[in-house]
């Protein structure tokens, strides 16, 4: 290394020297000197960079961090409880006006057509199999076997209420069927905005069927009893 | 009152770097009370982010990448005249003799005239303590860049010097 290597990687950090320019140093007075002044030069500067700091600068800062940050907390609570109160609110809204929990269960049930709009646009009999799956999940056992021509079956809650729903076309249009395993319901008949709806207490639950035309609820009333409790005799109910 | 950890934590990064970067903003600015609100800022701004913190040792290079972004914002708002001399502040040194009074006078008025290009990497080495990769890393320049503006800025500080020198024995 020689002199001007020397200077030319000391001017930028005049901290910092290699071990090479430090045995450069050391056998050349000149470069020592160099050394020297610019040493000098470094502690003149950091102390005149060095100004005061004001007086209570940490404690200001602090202060202002703890008023903020309490200001903020105040105003996430407000955020959380009115988030909370509108979380109960959408609550109620969705239940009482979407699932009508607290309306007659006729009502509920012409909510839940509406709710399911595609259940009524295949008319193609779904197998056996797939309906009685349905009855199964919802723990009900047939006693004798299902009407035939059902085109549509979920296991679906009706609000509260779980129940297999499932669609039965006719030729003056789609008859909706529900079964509501365990639910006990009085028998009667319901007609809102077009639509019929006819509850009866059946095997221990409650069949409903919903239509605009109540033309075939006698004839599927009466074979949904034999599907569901088995000999007409014991049939309970009919009008 | 129960102080939480998150508050202890930050009681202590103000305290352990108030001071530094209130210096590094004074000379970002030239103003003392702009200085104490950019270092009031920067540490509100630190505190809302404090969980990004990983390492202490990366603390005060967090603090001053937040200074320089809260600076550069301010600079958006407003072009920033720069300081006179005769406003500088003198803290109250008694161990020093009315030389080196007057010669850091010198110093801090010739720092002040030098462009920020030149400036903020000498703050950054000086006040700072980073290195010439680190300078590099938070200007986002080149180590070699850095090195080119730390030399320059001293030789053209030199030169200031000398006038200011001359100005003053005049």
């Amino acid at each position: 290394m020689n002199c001007l290597d020397y200077r030319r990687e000391l001017g930028p950090e005049p901290r910092r020297e290699s071990a090479e320019m430090q045995e450069h140093r050391r056998g050349c007075p000149g470069c020592a000197a160099h050394h020297a002044r610019a040493l000098g030069f470094e502690l003149a500067l950091k102390r005149a960079l060095a100004v005061p700091v004001p007086d209570g600068l940490a404690e200001r800062i602090l202060l202002a961090q703890t008023t903020s940050e309490r200001g903020d907390r105040g105003r996430r609570r407000r955020v959380a409880w009115f988030a909370a109160a509108a979380v109960v609110l959408v609550g109620l809204g969705l239940g009482v006006h979407q699932l009508r929990l607290f309306s007659p269960l006729a009502q509920r049930l012409i909510v839940h057509l509406e709710h399911e709009p595609a259940a009524l646009i295949t008319h193609t009999p779904l197998p056996v199999e797939d309906v009685e799956r349905r009855f199964t999940q919802r723990g009900v056992r047939l006693a004798a076997p299902l009407p035939a021509g059902i085109s549509y079956a979920q296991a679906c809650p009706v609000g509260l209420i779980g129940s297999v729903h499932m669609v039965m076309p006719e030729r003056e249009g789609p008859v909706t069927v529900f079964f509501l395993p365990g639910h006990d319901e009085r028998r009667s008949d319901y007609a809102d905005d077009g639509m019929h709806v006819r509850a009866i207490p059946m095997a221990a639950g409650t069949l409903a069927l919903v239509a605009a035309d109540a033309r075939h609820f006698d004839t599927l009333e009466a074979s949904w009893r034999r599907t569901l409790e088995g000999s007409p005799d014991t049939a309970a109910g009919l009008p | 009152m129960r102080v939480s950890s998150r508050q202890r934590q930050f009681d202590a990064l103000v305290r352990a770097h108030n001071g530094d970067l209130y210096r590094y903003a004074y000379w970002l600015c030239g103003d003392s009370s702009l200085a104490q609100d950019l270092a009031q800022e920067t540490f509100l701004r630190a505190w809302r982010s404090l969980d990004a913190l990983r390492e202490t040792d990366a603390a005060k290079a967090w603090l001053i990448t937040i200074l320089r972004r809260e600076h550069a914002r301010l600079y958006e708002r407003k072009r920033l005249e720069t300081t006179d001399i005769g406003e500088l502040e003198l803290d109250d040194r008694d161990s020093l003799t009315p030389e080196q009074l007057g010669e850091d006078s010198i110093v801090r008025a010739a720092m002040l005239q030098l462009e920020p290009k030149y400036r903020e990497p000498l703050l950054l080495q000086v006040l700072g303590g980073f290195s010439c990769d680190e300078i590099a890393r938070e200007l986002g320049l080149g180590a070699a860049a850095v090195m080119t503006q730390l030399f320059r800025a001293r030789q053209k500080l030199k030169s200031l010097l000398v006038d200011g020198r001359g100005e003053a024995s005049a």
